[in-house]
């Protein structure tokens, strides 16, 4: 069995504990993101070659009262930036947090995770802000569960590929 | 080679402007001057040449010229961990495949080294069997498990982790190897307490706090969280550069504790050090780390404070086997010395025992006792046994013991001084000097003692004695005369006193006699004379005898005259001694007494 861990990255409300609740496990209750700062779950995915446990750390996100511990990025092979499709500034969240991430990890995998593709028609991004981002865009909802399990999939082939 | 030389050699033919036939036999010519001077130059190089070309493509030739090297080849490249990773994979091969084909022969070369190891593992379980089959057993029976039993009762918890918590120094119960950079759990140990649940989360939420508190207290470099503590329970770590090694430890864990986790986790560096820095998701090459982490799971009781207890419990249970002892050597030594007392009852003359047995913590008999014989009671203490100890319950009965028997009849006969009384087969003999009335009244009385059918008199019969005595006396008369002279009078009163004591034997004896008075006379005169005077003579003895009184006497006279004479009568002597009058007794037989009313 392989493992990775991975990070959701995204800003305060985006949704990344939601996302991921009906698809993933965890014996720690929400609190420990407000407390420690993050909280650490697990996702099985099976890919071709084989399974990968994907470790994922859920880290609270970074708003004016709580800053994110770089040191939780360390290891991490892979990442998902989560973000509010509803809330343009919440993309400014997620690049600077990206940002972030490369500096203090580097080149790894990263997606960028568009959420509450349920509420299209109140969406604050535009299709051409969106394409101008430099990686893999997908689009979910956690309320109606839409791409979320192919977003892990996703990442965990390109990680094991790298 | 060669056949780029011939080639050349076929280019160098074929070269000219066009003449080509014409300088065909010139050029024959100079072709065999020509590989005739090579074959003198060059011709043992060739040979070497295609020795060696031969030499290397022949795979037998370089399998030997390897073999020659290889083993030199290795032994000097022994330390490079290149070579050992190179080889691994084809050793294990090797050695997977040997083992399918046939086990036994790697059996056998494990088997020096497996069996201690398996003595030793097995060993160390009984060991740790014995451990907590003696804890368990303390904490069964013991004053404090009554204790920590209604603790449990009390909070509900188990019995077994009152125990735990109550006996328990330290407990590792289980360690996590974790990747320091990645914080995923590399490999995962646990003692018999169990497994975590979702290890791989724990340890990546142990890596995320050491990374926050590191943040959030801005520590030295270097200084990282060596320790959690909640309650009971307690997380070490030990950070090493590319992995660390997380213990969860139920209780009090001592400093030795973290050398014993630091020692693990450089052996697992030096050991796997290559394998931590190329982690990249795949544990599996880590799993024979897993021995050095088993090393880590530790168990320390405290220390044992039943020494005091066990003293304790020891002198008590010494106090218990030395009074148990005591109680049975002297239970033992009362018993005997009960038993010799009944065997004493037993061998007693006029005590019979009829049941034995113990009542009431005391011993009980109970039988048959002759008055005269032992008090029981007396013997009681002859055997070492107390009185108040013995229960005795004996019913009176007469024994036919010989000297039982004697002993009655005296009290009973209370014979004169100077006779014996004997007891033999029912027949009481008495001796010496009895007066007649007490033989007479024993020999009636005798045969109402138990045991007794007889009184025997070992002497004359006192009715034969005193027939014999009165019948020798006479009362003596003057010439011519029928009344008793004074001097006669005295006579006269010991024959009466005889006659008394004969009529008192008859008596007792419930018989009767018959005496017949007569009167003599001497053979003066005749016989006309001397009939009357006769029968005068008999007749005033009789009036002086009180016959009144002698009830059991019949008395008779008769005058015989001189007829009977006691002598000759020539001399006056002799005629006085027949003037008299005598007495004769009759005794009735026993027939005649038991028919008289």
């Amino acid at each position: 069995m392989i493992q990775k861990k991975i990070c959701m990255l995204g800003g305060f409300g985006v949704g990344k504990t939601s996302l991921v609740s009906r698809f993933v496990h965890s014996i720690f209750s929400d609190k420990y993101l407000t407390t420690v700062g993050v909280k650490i779950e697990k996702k099985s995915v099976k890919l071709e070659a084989q399974d990968v446990d994907l470790i994922v750390w859920d880290l609270h996100g970074e708003d004016e009262f709580q800053k994110l511990h770089m040191s939780y990025l360390r290891g991490s092979a892979g990442y998902l930036l989560v973000v509010d499709a509803t809330r343009r500034a919440t993309l400014d969240t997620a690049l600077m947090l990206h940002a972030k991430a490369q500096w203090a990890i580097g080149k790894v995998p990263v997606m960028l995770v568009i959420n509450k593709t349920d509420l299209e028609s109140t969406w604050a991004l535009d299709q051409a802000t969106i394409d101008q981002l430099d990686c893999p865009v997908v689009k979910t909802s956690a309320k109606t569960g839409t791409h979320v399990e192919e977003t892990f999939t996703a990442l965990a082939r390109t990680m094991s590929a790298g | 080679m060669a056949d780029a030389n011939a080639g050349r050699d076929r280019e160098r033919a074929g070269d000219g402007n066009g003449n080509r036939h014409g300088a065909a036999n010139g050029d024959a010519a100079d072709h065999d001057s020509f590989s005739e001077l090579r074959s003198l130059l060059v011709g043992p190089e060739r040979r070497e040449l295609k020795a060696l070309q031969a030499q290397l493509h022949d795979p037998s030739i370089q399998t030997r010229d390897v073999s020659r090297v290889l083993p030199d080849a290795i032994a000097l490249r022994a330390t490079d961990p290149q070579l050992t990773k190179a080889l691994a994979p084809s050793v294990e091969s090797a050695v997977t495949a040997s083992v399918r084909k046939d086990p036994r022969p790697l059996a056998d070369a494990l088997f020096p080294v497996m069996g201690p190891a398996i003595r030793k593992a097995i060993a160390h379980a009984l060991a740790s069997m014995m451990e907590s089959l003696n804890r368990t057993v303390e904490h069964s029976v013991s004053w404090r498990a009554l204790q920590w039993r209604w603790t449990a009762f009390r909070t509900g918890k188990p019995f077994a982790e009152i125990v735990l918590l109550n006996t328990l120094e330290y407990r590792v119960d289980q360690v996590f190897l974790i990747h320091a950079e990645t914080g995923l759990l590399l490999q995962q140990v646990w003692s018999d307490a169990g497994a975590a649940r979702d290890a791989d989360q724990v340890s990546a939420m142990l890596t995320a706090i050491r990374d926050f508190v590191r943040d959030s207290f801005k520590t030295r470099d270097g200084d990282t969280l060596d320790a959690l503590r909640v309650g009971d329970l307690s997380v070490i770590v030990e950070q090493g550069p590319h992995a660390m090694l997380a213990g969860v430890v139920h209780g009090t864990p001592p400093g030795t504790l973290q050398d014993l986790f630091q020692d693990a986790l450089e052996r697992i560096h030096r050991q796997f050090g290559e394998e931590l820095r190329t982690f990249s998701g795949d544990a599996a090459p880590l799993e024979r780390a897993r021995p050095i982490m088993e090393g880590c799971l530790v168990t320390q009781f405290r220390p044992r404070q039943q020494s005091a207890s066990y003293k304790r419990w020891a002198a008590v249970a010494a106090l218990a086997v030395v009074a148990l002892s005591s109680w049975a050597f002297f239970a033992w030594r009362e018993r005997r010395h009960w038993n010799a007392y009944i065997e004493r009852l037993r061998a007693e003359p006029g005590i019979v025992v009829a049941s034995t047995g113990r009542r009431g913590g005391k011993f009980f008999v109970s039988g048959l006792r002759d008055s005269l014989a032992t008090d029981p009671a007396t013997l009681v203490a002859g055997v070492g046994l107390t009185p108040a100890a013995v229960d005795g319950r004996w019913e009176p009965y007469q024994s036919l013991e010989p000297r039982f028997v004697a002993e009655r009849a005296r009290d009973l006969l209370r014979p004169p001084p100077g006779v014996t009384l004997q007891y033999r087969d029912g027949v009481l003999t008495a001796a010496g000097s009895a007066p007649n009335r007490w033989i007479v009244e024993s020999e009636r009385i005798a045969p109402a003692i138990a045991g007794v059918r007889r009184l025997e008199y070992a002497g004359a019969n006192p009715l034969a004695q005193l027939k014999s005595a009165i019948e020798g006396l006479s009362v003596q008369f003057p010439k011519g005369r029928s009344e008793i002279a004074p001097d006669q009078r005295d006579r006269l009163r010991k024959i009466a006193g005889a006659l008394a004591e004969l009529n008192d034997l008859l008596r007792v004896e419930n018989r009767r006699a018959r005496i017949e008075i007569t009167g003599h006379t001497d053979n003066d005169g005749t016989d006309s004379e001397n009939a009357p005077l006769s029968h005068a003579r008999a007749d005033a003895v009789l009036a002086l005898i009180p016959v009144d009184t002698l009830d059991a006497l019949a008395f008779s006279i008769r005058g015989v005259s001189s007829e009977f004479p006691l002598t000759p009568g020539a001399t006056d002597a002799d005629k006085q001694r027949n003037r008299r009058a005598a007495f004769r007794v009759s005794l009735d037989d026993a027939a005649q007494r038991s028919s008289q009313p």
